[in-house]
């Protein structure tokens, strides 16, 4: 270094750096701002204000080069940006951010409405305000000094006791400081209230500050950008250009190591924020799609391929509720997570001896569940049930009266059986006599909501509802479409004109609507297995609401026969002739119809079995678990079993009651996040396809699009939201932190201990 | 909870091991014989380092998963670490041969912060909400223990890093009281920093601490012996801030990476991570102005102290910023509340940062 050059570095003090630093900041905040303004109204002035800014700033920068080379090389500079750095990092936190996608918050104020003009800054303010109360108010009171104590009611202290008794100390104090943090918050979110609306105007004008100087969108800001830059140039100068040699010697290789890191992830991020797209797809079981929606205002962004949702499960974690008599209808009872080998000790002694327990014996994640028939004991609810078996050998149950849970539809409609049990004369003739009829169903329209006209679905039959009339023009049992190769245009597949002649998989009609002295009467098709009304609106006469409604029963089939079932015997009716046979039970009788048996008195259990796929993630099998139930011996520290249990996540079989009111219940607790979620993708691109399993820690990657799991609904087990990630500055970053880590373990553990032992040596 | 009961049990054998510490240092800055305490101390170091790993592993399995996702685990972990801290401590500034001060006042310095983790078991984590919770499907990751881990050790490291600094300014602030000749800023800005919020829980006893010691040396007549240290104080403090460092580093890049493998995004501007990286810039100016720019000694020092703040803004008050109401780093679901805007709605929200990661 040339002595000139040397006290020029000399003269970098640190107000002089300090100076230097924001003023760089200040530059190029206002070279940004007209940028902006000259890309959005390229005026003459503008223009002018541009190049005289420029001018001048080269000039600037020509006539001070070596003051300005000094700076790069100058530590206190160097630390200097450091320091601004850490003060733009710590402006992040302490002011709420805007959404880091959106532009700068326009902070108009509109004296009539007496708020914000823009309705999104009306928004963001309400937060921003919000979560600076939040932080004043817990400033002023350090350590929580003055802080309300929001003491909870006696009675609600009381009830814990009762808890300690029952479900032991842990869980009441558990409770206890629940309940405390819970009035302590409301007692707390009441002051801070307070406090925001006697400082309106203060947090307007701080509001309005941060805005001005883009504090609510620090890492966004153009001045936050500047100092990254300077920091990349003030580290290439100082660690690598200025030392240039000697810089892989042991005793230098952590320092350029770490440094290169340092640059390779500032530079990485550069090019990140420069090229990265981010956003969303939300998909369902089976959908496929070629675009997304970006984070940056929601907008859909093409795929170079079609991705495709091929499975999707959200693995709830199963929690037993456990309610004891006296106890829970006071307090929230607590559930307790299943895992094997989880002990729930109940009903203390005075002692605080435990008097009965409940030992988690088994849990299993995916079951089996096989419902088994038997005659019901007394006082249980039962019912007339026939079994069947079905072509594979399962079985297959018929309760009598409960449509559409008594019939038999054979797969091609070649027939149909209605089970009954015990009918009576006159309700056996009436039966038959309706069987011998062939009805489709109704369509049913609605206007407006008014009420419904309903017409049967037969060809020619119209509705009429007010001045709209409704005409059936064609019933289908099996709506159908396909692609005709030859013109490439989607067309109906025509069906016999007989309905009893094939399946009915997709009943449909074809209605015309018309409304009295509109010109356009429009058709549409209304199917009975899916409802369309959420595009009603794309209709044209969407006020017009038209369903149909099919018979299973006696929409028209090839023939109709009634199983009836007696204590005495039971027979085959053929409801077109009436003729009778009886019933030859585990015979085939019709195709894919084997009998087994008929119970007048039935009741379904279920045996809860370790599903033989277990392993397989993507399922929407129940979990189970095997309970042991004990007590405690009188007067002894013994356990004596008392049963065990075993429980599933299906309705009807997740709930038992134990003695003395104890009532478990296990289900899936989908109130937080699941144990684990995982979507199975498929890509689909130029004829080749490939899949891959997506979870949170562990995205799929494909030419450089990353696809992670992301979103859930409870509600919606067939809806996935993928993230999507095309960021190229991701290897350069990851392979910079490696490299800070690396070296700096290296610099402080490694090298002295290696230095260390070359002393020795030496 | 047997869990519990270990870890009761454990800070009460840090307890006698800080206590054990502290005695040693009190002897040998009176230059009195220490009859190998200091070896025995070391050994209930390692035995309590043993029983606590044990009381983490009992945990573990109560829990289902490692224990860091409740502020108890997460204190309870810290506890152990400070443990193991101070064990490795005694090693890098060499405790077991140095007989002089400097080994007087590292065991002191040990000792406090023995003391102080049987104090946090016993006044702050017993008094915690000891159910366990789930942990969400973004912690499942082979990044959560080492990255935790790393963490929590360079925080309590470095959390004893300040406690020598603190007791360098604490005992400036005895001399300028005893003796005189300290700057009148010097001394108000000491003053001052000891009632800084929240840092005064542990200042305020450091520093009274400080000024009985000294007053205890100059009766005895051995007050010059602590000039010693303090002359020294600059390669004290730094050989526990370069145990701390890398790990702290360590910690914060592991974050980065895990991050990256979770959401595609190495680095999202979430509080917790700026508040993180803040620590660690403070802590790389603090190397770059004692390395580059000659900032050794006192200078040095008030950087450690901003450092540790700025640590325990993070692990502990991090909740209470601003920003920190979208954070993704709310696992601990330990509850607080965030006012509307002036539409005064309000709601409650779950959550807090106030955890280790």
């Amino acid at each position: 270094m040339s002595p000139e050059s040397s006290s020029k570095v000399g003269w970098w003090t640190f107000p002089r750096a300090m100076m230097a630093v924001l003023a760089v900041c200040v530059a190029v905040e206002g070279a940004a701002g007209l940028v902006r303004a000259l890309v959005s109204d390229p005026t003459p002035a503008r223009w002018t204000v541009a190049c005289a800014f420029g001018v001048s700033a080269v000039l600037f920068l020509l006539l001070n080069l070596q003051a300005v080379a000094a700076a790069f090389r100058s530590v206190k500079v160097g630390v200097t940006v450091l320091v601004f750095l850490f003060t733009g990092s710590c402006l992040g936190v302490l002011f709420k951010q805007a959404d880091p996608y959106a532009g700068p918050v326009d902070t108009t104020w509109d004296s009539e409405a007496d708020t914000w003009s823009d309705p999104t800054t009306r928004s963001f303010y309400d937060e921003f305000a919000g979560a600076q109360a939040f932080f004043t108010y817990h400033l002023l009171h350090p350590m929580g000094w003055g802080l309300p104590d929001g003491n909870p009611p006696e009675s609600a202290l009381d009830s814990t006791a009762k808890v300690a008794g029952a479900r032991g100390p842990e869980i009441a104090k558990s409770m206890r400081i629940g309940m405390a943090q819970a009035f302590a918050a409301q007692a707390r979110r009441r002051e801070v209230i307070e406090h925001l609306d006697g400082n309106r105007a203060a947090y307007r004008a701080l509001f309005r500050f941060a805005c001005s100087l883009d504090f609510v969108r620090a890492y966004r800001s153009d001045w936050f950008t500047s100092l990254c830059c300077l920091l990349f140039g003030v580290v290439l100068t100082q660690a690598i250009v200025r030392r240039n040699r000697g810089l892989l010697r042991v005793e230098m290789l952590g320092f350029t190591c770490a440094h290169l890191g340092v640059m390779t992830v500032l530079a990485g991020g550069g090019y990140s924020r420069l090229t990265e797209v981010r956003g969303i797809l939300p998909l369902k079981i089976g959908q496929s799609a070629d675009q997304f929606f970006d984070y940056d205002g929601g907008r859909p962004r093409p795929l170079p391929f079609a991705v495709r949702l091929e499975d999707f499960h959200a693995d709830y974690r199963p929690v037993l509720d456990v309610w004891l008599p006296g106890v829970d209808a006071e307090v929230r009872h607590p559930a307790y997570p299943m895992r094997d080998g989880v002990r729930i000790l109940l009903d203390r002694d005075p002692e605080g001896r435990a008097q009965r327990r409940l030992l988690v014996q088994e849990v299993v994640g995916r079951a089996q569940i096989v419902p088994r028939l038997v005659e019901a004991e007394p006082g249980e609810a039962a019912h007339p049930v026939l079994e069947l078996e079905d072509p594979d050998g399962g079985s297959l149950y018929r309760l009598a009266g409960a449509s559409p849970a008594d019939l038999f539809l054979s797969p091609d409609n070649a027939f149909k059986v209605r089970f009954l049990w015990e009918p009576d004369e006159a309700a056996l003739a009436a039966a038959l006599r309706e069987a011998r009829t062939d009805r489709t169903g109704d369509v049913v329209v609605t206007v407006a909501g008014e009420e419904a006209v309903r017409v049967p679905a037969v060809r020619g039959s119209a509705a009429v509802h007010g001045d709209v009339r409704v005409e059936v023009l064609d019933v289908t049992g099996n709506f159908k479409l396909t692609n005709d190769p030859t013109t490439g245009r989607t067309a109906r597949v025509p069906m016999p004109a007989d309905l009893g002649a094939y399946a009915h998989e997709q009943p449909a009609v074809e209605v015309q609507v018309s409304r009295d002295g509109v010109p356009e009467p429009r058709t549409r098709f209304v199917f009975a297995r899916f409802d369309l009304g959420s595009h009603q609106v794309s209709y044209a006469y969407e006020e017009v609401a038209v369903r149909l409604t099919w018979d299973e029963w006696l929409s028209p089939t090839r023939s109709r026969y009634l199983l009836v079932g007696r204590e005495d015997g039971s027979e085959w009716i053929d409801a077109a002739s009436g003729s009778s046979q009886p019933v030859a039970w585990e015979t085939v009788v019709l195709p894919g119809l084997r009998p087994l048996r008929v119970l007048g008195q039935a009741a379904f259990r279920a045996d809860i079995t370790q599903h033989p796929d277990s392993e397989e993630f993507f399922h929407h099998d129940p979990a189970s678990v095997e309970i042991r139930y004990e007590r405690r011996s009188p007067g002894s520290s013994e356990w004596l079993p008392a049963g065990t249990v075993r429980l599933a996540t299906e309705q009807g079989l997740d709930a038992a009651r134990l003695d003395e009111g104890l009532t478990i219940r296990l289900r899936r607790d989908t109130s937080g996040f699941p144990r684990e979620w995982k979507s199975l993708l498929g890509i689909q691109e130029g004829g080749v396809s490939l899949s891959g399993i997506i979870r949170v820690n562990d995205y799929f990657k494909h030419r450089g699009w990353r696809f992670f799991q992301t979103d859930a609904r409870p509600e919606d087990p067939t809806y996935s939201g993928v993230g999507v990630v095309y960021d190229p500055g991701i290897p350069p970053v990851v392979t910079g932190l490696y490299m800070i880590m690396g070296s700096v373990f290296w610099a402080f553990l490694v090298k002295p201990a290696v230095l260390r032992r070359r002393r020795k040596t030496a | 909870m047997f869990s519990l009961f270990l870890l009761k049990v454990g800070a009460l054998m840090a307890g006698a091991a800080g206590v054990l510490r502290f005695w040693t240092g009190a002897r040998m800055l009176a230059s009195r014989p220490t009859v190998q305490s200091g070896r025995i101390a070391q050994w209930l170091l390692w035995a309590t380092a043993g029983l606590l790993a044990w009381s983490l592993l009992m945990r573990w399995s109560e829990a289902g998963h490692f224990p860091s996702q409740t502020m108890y685990e997460v204190l309870g972990y810290c506890a152990f670490m400070t443990v193991v801290s101070t064990a490795v401590l005694v090693y890098v500034l060499d405790l077991n041969r140095t007989r002089e001060v400097g080994g007087g006042m590292g065991h002191l310095l040990l000792g406090v912060a023995l003391i102080g983790a049987c104090a946090l078991v016993w006044f702050r984590i017993l008094g915690l909400d000891t159910g366990d919770k789930n942990l969400p499907p973004a912690l499942q990751s082979y990044w959560f223990i080492p990255h935790i881990t790393a963490l929590i050790f360079s925080y309590v490291t470095l959390t004893i890093a300040y406690l020598a600094a603190l007791a360098y300014f604490g005992l400036v602030f005895a001399r300028g009281l005893f003796e005189g000749g300290v700057p009148r800023g010097k001394m108000w800005a000491i003053g001052l920093f000891t009632w800084a919020p929240f840092a005064f829980v542990v200042n305020v006893p450091v520093v009274l601490g400080c000024i009985g010691l000294h007053a205890w040396a100059r009766r005895r007549g051995w007050a010059g012996q602590l000039d010693g240290w303090l002359a020294g104080v600059d390669d004290f403090t730094y050989r526990i801030f370069s145990t701390g460092f890398p790990f702290l580093t360590a910690g914060l890049m592991m974050g980065a990476l895990w991050a990256q493998e979770a959401w595609a995004n190495y680095w999202g501007w979430d509080s917790k991570e700026v508040s993180a990286l803040i620590s660690w810039l403070v802590y790389v100016c603090y190397l770059h102005l004692r390395w580059v720019g000659g900032w050794r000694g006192e200078k040095g020092l008030w950087i450690l102290l901003i450092g540790a703040v700025s640590i325990l803004i993070t692990f502990q008050l991090f909740g209470y910023l601003p920003e920190s109401v979208d954070s993704l780093h709310k696992y601990t679901g330990d509850f607080e509340l965030q006012a509307g805007g002036e539409g005064g709605a309000a709601e409650g929200r779950m959550g807090t940062g106030l955890e280790g990661g």
